[in-house]
């Protein structure tokens, strides 16, 4: 049995002397304590120098993907014919089974046996002195980092974190040479800032018409395709009330307008560009949360790969780390998002449910990094159905609350509550309008007793001065009747209130209330009017002496009439 | 079981390991000593509190846990692949299939001894 073994000088092929040996596997370390019992062991049989640093440098990259190089294969060509190999990787081994057809061994015997010879290796292979060994592993070490630096597939990323740092820069730069048109152009034709609103189009508005005295004979249908604009446009220059230019001015903003296109020309390139990259070394956060999300994700993380071992958690609050951290040392709420809150998925969830949104989204992006950053494959698969599962959850999320509005029926009682209280409130308000109309007829009942007690008490007074105790009887009579009259008034109240609550129930309107107050009013008015008349006829007929009594008679009604 | 592995889930680990690996984690779980889940698997790595992790072979796609052997071998911390991840999920103690598990480290803990010999085990794969 041969063993192929690498070293920095080159390939070694050592025989197998004694391959009982291999099969006490425990015990193999023992033979490789000492020089001489190695020989017994195994000795050499071939070696393949390395011609010089770069040869060294290819063989040793493609041994570590696993592949022969032609050198390493014309080697094996030579000196193994029909011999069993033993390999320390099993990948190289299946390769040089496949292409030469030689038969290759890997398991724990050959590991160790590869110990031992590594262990010994500067004795068993003449000519290659400890002292020349050392030099050679450093410079082939540091060749081999110097290209894996050069050439790294996982470092592929870096050209996107440089677009789309680029492409930020670009858009700040274009909004203030955008805006310092405006302002600059602005002095001469400060009607166009609002006529046009776009940045580009101001700018090529600005560039073809210069001095805006031209703009009358210009054409700027394929610039602004609204006719009315253009129409706009030319009537404002006319009348504008901006101050006039040279040409050197003019010439200036020209200039600036070139820079303004151009930049804007190459910020759409490179979007482009950024757009294809991240498709290509991405395809699945692309799909999930867009190319500008994803790339300032990767941008944010240092690398694809440093993001790919980032928890879900971690991605959500990725670019919020201000906050996040004020919030721990103040013991606030978290934030909910990050980068990830321009993503369009979070911008069509309602503000209720955008946290819910924000936190599903990062752990579906999490996985989506992690495949497209150690997968092999470009499929984005994972990243549309992952956005599919995430939009028929909001569509859930949604139609729930939808739900909930129609529960708004539920406050129709709480409205003819408060109409009820209305009507109640309205009731109160008529009744004592109501009640006051009965005391009124309480007058026109006692205008005859009295005169008809005015003549008796003057046939009295003919007769005999002295009897006062007559008087006092007929003013217990007459409270008697006022009594009765009361009690009457009592019992038509209420009759009178009920009429009222049905008519207030025939119409539910406020209109038809205000009639009856009015009557009541109109009814009392003329009661008074009565009463006014009574007393002057009575004022007019009596005599002095007379006329002390009836006014103690008045007093008398008066104190009745408050007692009332 | 499938009867092709995915060459990426390397060390895998064989009948006989399998079993002590879940009885392990199911002894963890009662002890809450275990992280279920990728996620909290990665955080426990980036704490430096995990003794070692814990995948499913059988993930589809493989590639959504194998930043996890990169972190372990950052933080020289044994990890190990199981063939199923029903069965994982079931030593976890959830209804769920669970494709990563850490067992984080807790001085003093009655699994001290036994999570040793198993990380021993665990790192014999490799050699």
């Amino acid at each position: 049995m041969l063993v192929l073994f690498e070293t920095p000088a080159g390939f070694a092929l050592f025989k197998v002397l004694d391959e009982g040996k291999l099969d006490k596997v425990e015990d193999l370390w023992k033979e490789f304590t000492t020089s001489d019992s190695a020989r017994k062991v195994v000795e050499l049989k071939a070696f393949n120098k390395f011609e010089n640093t770069s040869d060294a440098l290819s063989a040793a990259t493609l041994i570590i993907d696993s592949k022969p190089s032609k050198g390493l294969r014309k080697f094996l060509q030579k000196h193994c014919e029909g011999e069993t190999l033993a390999v320390a990787d099993s990948k190289l081994g299946n390769a040089i089974k496949e292409k030469l057809k030689i038969d290759c061994l890997h398991n724990s015997a050959v590991m160790e046996l590869m110990r031992g010879l590594r262990n010994q290796l500067t004795e068993l292979i003449t000519g290659l002195g400890a002292q020349d060994l050392g030099p050679m592993s450093l410079g082939l070490s540091h060749s081999l980092s110097r290209y894996k630096l050069k050439f790294s597939p996982e470092k592929v990323d870096t050209m996107i974190i440089q677009a789309i740092g680029l492409l930020d820069d670009l858009d700040k730069e274009l909004n203030t040479y955008a805006m310092r048109v405006r302002e600059w152009y602005g002095w001469h034709f400060p009607e166009l800032t609002k006529i046009v609103t776009d940045n580009i189009q101001y700018a090529k508005v600005v560039k073809m018409m210069g001095n805006r005295t031209n703009a009358v004979n210009l054409d700027f249908s394929e610039i602004l395709s609204d006719e009315e604009l253009e129409t706009q446009l030319k009537e404002a220059a006319v009348i504008s009330m901006g101050t006039e230019v040279s040409d050197l001015d003019l010439s200036n903003i020209r200039e600036l307008c070139d820079q303004v296109l151009a930049l804007s020309e190459y910020r759409a390139q490179l979007y482009d560009y950024l757009k294809s990259r991240m498709n290509t070394i991405a395809p699945n956060l692309t799909a999930l949360v867009g190319e500008l999300v994803g790339a300032r994700l990767i941008a944010h993380g240092g690398s694809l790969l440093n993001l790919a071992k980032q928890p879900g958690s971690t991605i959500q609050i990725l670019g919020a780390e201000k906050a996040l951290f004020r919030a721990l040392k103040t013991k606030h709420s978290t934030p909910k998002y990050g980068l990830i809150y321009h993503a369009s998925l979070i911008g069509k969830a309602s503000q209720k449910h955008k946290g819910k949104i924000s936190r599903s989204l990062a752990a579906k992006t999490a996985l989506a990094i992690r495949y497209d950053a150690l997968g092999d494959g470009e499929d984005n698969s994972i990243g549309t159905e992952s956005r599919l599962k995430l939009e028929t959850r909001l569509q859930v999320l949604e139609g729930r609350e939808l739900g909930k509005s129609a529960g708004s029926t539920k406050g129709k009682p709480k409205i003819e509550v408060y109409e009820k209280d209305r009507k109640q409130g309205a009731g109160a308000l008529t009744t004592p309008a109501k009640t006051y109309n009965p005391a009124a007829d309480l007058v026109l009942t006692e205008e005859t007793p009295k005169k008809s007690e005015l003549a008796s008490k003057k046939r009295k007074h003919h007769e005999v001065q002295t009897e006062p105790s007559a008087e006092l009887a007929e003013g217990a009579v007459q409270e008697d009747r006022k009594k009765k009259k009361k009690n009457k008034e009592s019992e038509e109240a209420p009759a009178a209130e009920g009429d009222g609550e049905k008519k207030k129930k025939k119409k539910s309107k406020d209109v038809g209330e205000e009639p009856a107050v009015a009557a009541a009013a109109a009814t009392e008015g003329e009661k008074k009017k009565k009463k006014k008349k009574s007393d002057a006829d009575g004022e007019g007929v009596t005599t002095q002496t007379e006329e002390s009594g009836k006014k103690d008679k008045k007093k008398k009604k008066k104190r009745h009439a408050d007692d009332e | 079981m499938e009867s092709v592995v995915n060459p990426k889930a390397y060390p895998l680990a064989d009948a006989q390991l399998t079993m002590g690996i879940l009885d392990i984690i199911q002894q963890a779980a009662n002890y809450k000593q275990l992280k279920k889940g990728a996620n909290e698997a990665t955080k426990t790595l980036n704490r430096g509190i995990s003794e070692f992790v814990v995948m499913a072979a059988d993930t589809e796609p493989l590639e959504i846990l194998l930043h996890l052997p990169l972190l372990a071998e950052d933080k020289n911390v044994p990890y190990v692949f199981v063939p199923s991840k029903q069965a994982l999920g079931r030593a976890c103690g959830v209804t769920r299939p669970v494709i990563a598990c850490s067992v984080t480290s807790n001085e003093g803990s009655q699994l001290k001894l036994q999570i040793q010999g198993l990380k021993d085990s665990i790192e014999k794969l490799l050699i």
